[in-house]
């Protein structure tokens, strides 16, 4: 089939291609597996399909999104079974969560100066699969129909996802801010912070 | 005008992630300027956006993931590692030690140290030993003042007895040069200052988390490690796999 020689020259233009993207294929995986070890395993796993497919991939095609479909494939199939059940349960509460739910300026936030792990710790707490459009789309800098070609489901599904994402995030960091005291709870109680909604139950 | 906020509210996020052609953008913005309360929710959002995106650098993939990507593609592409191979004549308890203790790494690099035939030549030379001693602390004691490192004769386990050692010169810097008798076999050992004699070899293998670079020329294999600053090339006639031994016994 290939010569020795081919199939360095291939091994070659795979890894020219394919490590460049080492650190952003790693950082998606961190976020989803929430686990070094599963995320150098995944990110291993997914190299080595990509590698195994390295003939189908359309040469000058975007890279970049091939091998991130291919890592949320992998994702999918062997790492995710486990927690399908939480997801499913998350999804339910989701929706009940962000129904109309508009969040304040995110100034008193800013002023509180989350920390990154605050951030980070908020993003893990969003069902999986709004976390990972808004990793795509705010980190990876992936457009919505690369997103939509990665996670495999149509444009405005992928809308949706990253609007619900967002706004999940959202909440979650006010309620850090409020527990850290950044927005104090006698500010909370003004009336100029009241008419917002969304957040007159909390 | 609510009905048109509401769907104009769906949109906010494509919009700020710039998603929208000219048209359609166009469209939204004439409706920003209109309505104040809309507009202010995009400006948040961009905020917010902003600020997830400041807050969360990217972790950069840990150091070794490379290496092991490059491994995995290695079982990939080529045909099993010749330790594996030659493993099937010693017996499977040697294979699993093996390969436990030892994971070969191909490494893009220049050809050997100079250092890997100076060793096997001292190997081969047959040379009389300047100090003739089973004990190490004697062997140790002898070259003190005659080298600028310490000289700790390694030991390689029950089967292994230091015969001696002589000053050796490698270009313009000195070596201490051991014997020892291994299951009958003559095994040398060139005792370095790593800083004189670089060791790199093309072929590497980690043996209990330490580097150990390996180079097989007629019929001898040259194992070089640093050990506590100090240089060692192991030269013998044994296969990769007692030689990994030795070494790992050397680490205790």
């Amino acid at each position: 089939m290939f010569g020795l020689g081919a199939k360095k020259e291939e091994r070659r233009e795979f890894e020219d291609l394919a490590l460049p993207h080492l650190d952003a294929l790693y950082g998606t995986a961190l976020r989803l597996t929430h686990n070094e070890k599963d995320a150098e395993d995944l990110v291993q796993d997914t190299l080595l399909r990509a590698f195994r497919f390295f003939h189908r991939f359309e040469r000058g095609t975007n890279v970049k999104a091939w091998l991130f479909k291919i890592l949320t494939n992998t994702f999918a199939n062997k790492y995710r079974k486990r927690q399908r059940e939480r997801v499913i349960l998350d999804e339910v509460q989701t929706q009940h969560e962000i129904d109309d739910v508009r969040v304040p300026d995110p100034e008193a936030a800013l002023a509180a100066r989350l920390v990154s792990d605050h951030v980070k710790e908020a993003l893990e707490s969003v069902p999986e699969e709004f976390r990972l459009a808004v990793i795509l789309a705010d980190l990876e800098d992936f457009s919505y129909r690369e997103i939509s070609e990665i996670v495999d489901c149509p444009i405005g599904t992928v809308m949706s996802r990253i609007y619900r994402g967002r706004r999940l995030l959202q909440k979650k960091l006010l309620a850090y801010a409020r527990e850290t005291g950044v927005v104090p709870e006698e500010k909370e109680k003004e009336p100029r912070l009241r008419v917002v909604p969304g957040l007159k139950d909390e | 005008m609510t009905m048109q906020c509401a769907e104009v509210q769906r949109f906010i996020d494509a919009y700020i992630d710039g998603e929208f052609a000219d048209e359609d953008r166009a469209e939204l913005d004439r409706h920003f300027e209109a309505c104040e309360s809309c507009r202010a929710e995009a400006v948040r959002q961009q905020k917010w956006k902003s600020l997830v995106r400041a807050r969360l650098a990217r972790p950069s993939a840990p150091y070794g993931l490379h290496a092991r990507i490059e491994r995995a593609l290695d079982a990939e592409t080529a045909p099993a590692p010749l330790w594996r191979r030659i493993s099937w004549r010693v017996g499977p308890a040697v294979l699993v030690s093996a390969a436990l203790a030892a994971l070969i790494l191909q490494v893009k690099e220049p050809p050997s140290s100079p250092l890997f035939q100076a060793s096997i030549l001292d190997h081969t030379r047959n040379l009389p030993v300047e100090v003739a001693s089973p004990n190490p602390d004697e062997v140790a004691n002898w070259f003190q003042g005659k080298v600028d490192f310490p000289v700790r004769p390694p030991r390689f386990g029950a089967n292994a007895q230091l015969l001696g050692g002589r000053l050796e010169r490698f270009g313009t810097h000195h070596a201490a040069y051991l014997v020892y008798n291994v299951d009958g076999r003559k095994v040398s050992v060139v005792v370095f200052d790593p800083n004189d004699l670089p060791f790199e070899a093309p072929q590497r293998v980690v043996v209990q988390n330490r580097q150990v670079y390996m180079v097989v020329e007629r019929g001898y294999r040259v194992a070089a490690f640093r050990d506590q600053g100090v240089g060692y090339a192991v030269t013998t006639d044994f296969d990769e796999p007692r030689v990994v031994q030795m070494v790992r016994y050397s680490f205790r």
